[in-house]
């Protein structure tokens, strides 16, 4: 479904590599997990799969084929970032406008036009916040995103790519920042999410999540992949040293539950 | 920090140019070929020669010695202006910003009354309460402007205040003066400094502007804004006498808003 | 909400009142003696029994605080004495002159307006391009020289060498282009600046980068980027106008304009301390009620500035 091959970013002058020569495969409703340590290159990454990077402050080369079409260098369709490829940030503070309330903010991706459809999508957007445990619609489109806490941002997010719906969903660090209970609704949820048939690429440090995420697992040092399998294969036989010492620093495996 | 203001080009100009502006202030006497204030009216209005490089003006005084002993005016009401606000209007921020608390909103309401009178109209109501005239315009400048630096000096110390080292330096058992003393203040003195760059060149422009409305010094001083007044009439017959003077006030405020813009993108760097 | 915006006004009234007790207190500073001098002015040789019937007259021998209730109490009723000058009613003559002087002032902010915006935009879009680096250098110039001086510029370049316009005068619109132009152009200078700062630091915000991941559209997104980035230009439109106001006497000199600014200057010139505080009350008043529309402007765009503390921290 997604395939990246040989992908590098610099900066503009090609002073600096932010990532170099990364290539891994997305299939059909697999999952792949980005692990690796804070400035090793995997938000940069998933950020230039969805061409958020702004051409002039960096240079890529490289490609990146989505159903088989190169999509690195081509002019991207309109309904592509968040119908096709979906994306959840590890902020979700920061995620949404300050001044702007809530409700405004999740109609624009939707753009409902009439009153009856306008009646559909906050139906809709009720059953979804349901979903992540928000059953207070009316307080949250009224609310500015000041006023909620992090852990019901995030909740946000997800319950708007259930309602998108993307066929490839990127988790950037999505329980980093968020409260244990939050993490827990949150990767239930993406657990779900994988069963119905989304593919998933998970952005994370930590070898818990992406264990019980993942089918495949990537792990990134200083921009490059250093190791790339099934995820089962890493983790019990690590290729190389860094990779056991990200193992080994995940509580999990610490305290030798897996 | 030196050496990143070396490195950028931007500095360096607006440095370069503040020293020549300053180096034309201390030997002014040396640079100007004439007296200026010498009138002699038989030569008025003569072409660039020798004698005269730019010529002459109204009254047969040499041009270009008025425009160098200009800058000894500017600079000598400027520099002691902008030395005194500088001190009183960060100490003051600095104090109500740290202290905090009622202290600090009885400032925030005073600062608002006194923001509420733009700052031209003030310096101009208090120029004509002093006796001598250079000295007036110095306190009507420092009166005027106070409030609108304290309040920029009052947002840098606030957030200074409230990043986490400062509570580490409590834990630490720092007495409250030496965190504003050792921490606070040299942590914002390269902010105060682009502030403050900048402000010299508002303060230049500020005194000739009252030097053009009569307002300051006494008629016929050498100073850039006072050789503008009475060029209205010259302007169909002796333009550059317009021109020349304006040149002046340019290269010198120039000089230290490029210092200070660049100073600030050191200091506030943007990343693309 | 209601409960804010009757803070906010109850603040507003509040420095209005100081304001005008500060604008007395500033002009009561004059070292002359206003009796004495109109006295000089009547009687040219006046005794001591007349300069203190002056005195009584101007109502200057009572207290600071008694002469300073009766002048706003009178102020507000638009009542702001005779000149000493003119003898004749100050309330006339402010009228007549504020008229230019606004004229004047509304030009230099549409022309603010029209080259803010725009080059704030193409800087930005266009940042550390070349458009980026002329616009930039061109607004320091524009920063560094006195708003009379580019007056005089401008009157040498388009009334001296190219006929295009008059050299004084108040009498149609067209009077009034030059000058404003010479507010417009160092006032849009600075506006530039910051405008394209904060139309930087929105595009480059999360919120952008996380509204195009879901797909918002890019032109939802600059609806977005301009309600950031806009309060703080249109703070600076509201003082630049004050600003402009108050400092117009220059260029007013400079094209002969008879506006509030030249009304002023004469005032201050020739110790006529009841025009100055007329004069400097309507300035201080405009520029805090333009400053308080520029704040509702605000509000609107970013309703939370209301709930915010008035510490300046934005």
């Amino acid at each position: 479904m997604l395939e990246v091959n040989d992908l590098c970013i610099y900066t503009k002058d090609r002073r600096e590599t932010i990532v170099e020569s990364v290539s891994f495969n997305v299939g059909d409703g697999e999952t792949l997990g980005l692990i690796g340590e804070s400035g090793s290159g995997k938000s940069m990454t998933s950020k230039c799969i969805m061409r958020l990077l702004d051409p002039r402050c960096f240079t890529i080369t490289g490609s990146v084929r989505w159903k088989n079409e190169e999509i690195l260098s081509v002019k991207l369709p309109k309904d592509f970032r968040g119908n096709r490829i979906g994306m959840i940030t590890q902020n979700p503070m920061t995620a949404f406008a300050p001044m702007i309330k809530l409700g405004k903010q999740l109609e624009m991706g939707f753009e409902p036009k009439g009153k009856a459809s306008k009646k559909e999508f906050y139906e809709r957007l009720n059953e979804a916040l349901k979903r992540v445990n928000l059953y207070d619609m009316k307080k949250i489109i009224n609310s500015y995103p000041d006023e909620l806490s992090g852990g019901m941002l995030q909740r946000v997010m997800i319950a708007l790519t259930m309602m998108k719906g993307p066929e490839l969903l990127i988790a950037d660090e999505c329980t980093t920042a968020v409260d244990a209970a939050s993490e827990y609704m949150i990767l239930g949820e993406l657990e779900k999410m994988k069963q119905n048939g989304m593919s998933m690429i998970v952005i994370t440090h930590d070898f818990g999540v992406a264990a019980r995420l993942c089918d495949n697992a990537a792990v990134m040092k200083s921009g490059r992949i250093i190791e790339y399998g099934r995820i089962f294969d890493v983790l019990r036989s690590p290729g190389n040293e860094y990779t056991e010492q990200l193992v080994s620093s995940s509580m999990l495996f610490r305290e030798g539950v897996c | 920090m030196f050496r990143k203001i070396f490195r950028k080009p931007q500095a360096v100009i607006g440095l370069s140019m503040m020293l020549l502006v300053l180096v034309c202030v201390i030997f002014a006497p040396m640079f100007a070929p004439n007296d200026p204030n010498k009138i002699d009216i038989l030569h008025k209005f003569a072409e660039p020669s020798d004698k005269y490089p730019l010529g002459t003006d109204d009254m047969g005084r040499c041009v270009l010695s008025r425009l160098i002993f200009g800058a000894r005016v500017s600079m000598s009401i400027a520099l002691p202006t902008i030395g005194i606000l500088a001190v009183i209007s960060t100490l003051l921020a600095t104090i109500c910003a740290y202290a905090g608390g009622l202290v600090d909103r009885i400032f925030v309401i005073v600062s608002n009354i006194f923001m509420a009178l733009p700052p031209f109209l003030v310096a101009m109501t208090l120029v004509g309460a002093f006796e001598s005239k250079a000295f007036g315009i110095s306190i009507s400048i420092i009166a005027a402007m106070w409030v609108w630096n304290a309040q920029v000096v009052r947002t840098y110390v606030l957030r200074e205040k409230s990043k986490p080292y400062i509570i580490t330096c409590r834990m630490s058992g720092c007495t409250e003066l030496r965190i504003v003393l050792k921490h606070i203040i040299p942590n914002i003195v390269p902010h105060l400094l682009v502030l403050y760059s900048t402000g010299f060149s508002s303060v230049i422009i500020m005194i000739s502007s009252y030097a053009f409305l009569g307002l300051g010094l006494e008629t016929g001083t050498a100073e850039w804004g006072a050789m503008l007044v009475n060029a209205d009439k010259l302007i169909y017959s002796h333009p550059e006498m317009l021109i020349y003077p304006g040149l002046c006030i340019l290269f010198a405020a120039a000089g230290f808003n490029l210092f200070g813009e660049a100073l600030r993108d050191i200091c506030d760097p943007r990343e693309g | 909400m209601t409960k804010r915006i009757l803070a906010r006004a109850a603040m507003l009234l509040l420095v209005m009142f100081g304001v005008t007790l500060l604008t007395f207190f500033y002009t009561s500073l004059s070292p002359v003696d206003a009796a004495q001098a109109l006295a000089v002015r009547r009687y040219t040789r006046p005794t001591e029994e007349q300069v203190t019937e002056v005195r009584a007259e101007l109502g200057l021998d009572k207290t600071f605080f008694e002469q300073y209730v009766n002048w706003l109490g009178n102020a507000v009723r638009g009542d702001f004495g005779n000149s000493y000058n003119t003898g004749k009613p100050i309330i006339n003559e402010l009228i007549a002159s504020m008229k230019p002087t606004f004229i004047m002032a509304g030009m230099a902010l549409f022309f603010t307006v029209l080259f803010s915006i725009p080059f704030g935009v193409l800087s930005a879009c266009r940042k550390g391009g070349f458009a980026d680096k002329t616009i930039y250098l061109f607004g320091i110039i524009c920063m560094s020289v006195p708003n009379y001086w580019i007056g005089f510029m401008l009157l040498i370049l388009f009334a001296v060498n190219l006929p295009w316009f008059a050299i004084m005068g108040a009498e149609s619109m067209k009077d009034f282009v030059l000058p404003a132009l010479a507010l417009a152009i160092p006032t849009a200078a600075g506006n530039i600046r910051v405008f394209r700062s904060s139309l930087i630091d929105g595009y480059s915000s999360d919120f952008v980068m996380y509204a195009r991941a879901r797909g918002v559209s890019e032109m939802k997104i600059a609806g977005m980027v301009c309600r950031f980035a806009l309060p703080p230009l249109v703070t600076m439109l509201g003082q630049g106008f004050g600003f402009t106001i108050a400092g117009s006497a220059m260029v007013e000199s400079v094209f002969s304009i008879p506006g509030v600014g030249s009304m002023l200057v004469t005032a201050l010139n020739s110790r006529d301390t009841v025009t100055v505080n007329a004069c400097v009350l309507v300035i201080a008043v405009i520029f805090v009620l333009v400053n308080f529309i520029a704040e509702v402007i605000n509000a609107a765009l970013d309703p939370r500035s209301l709930t915010r503390r008035n510490s300046y921290v934005s």
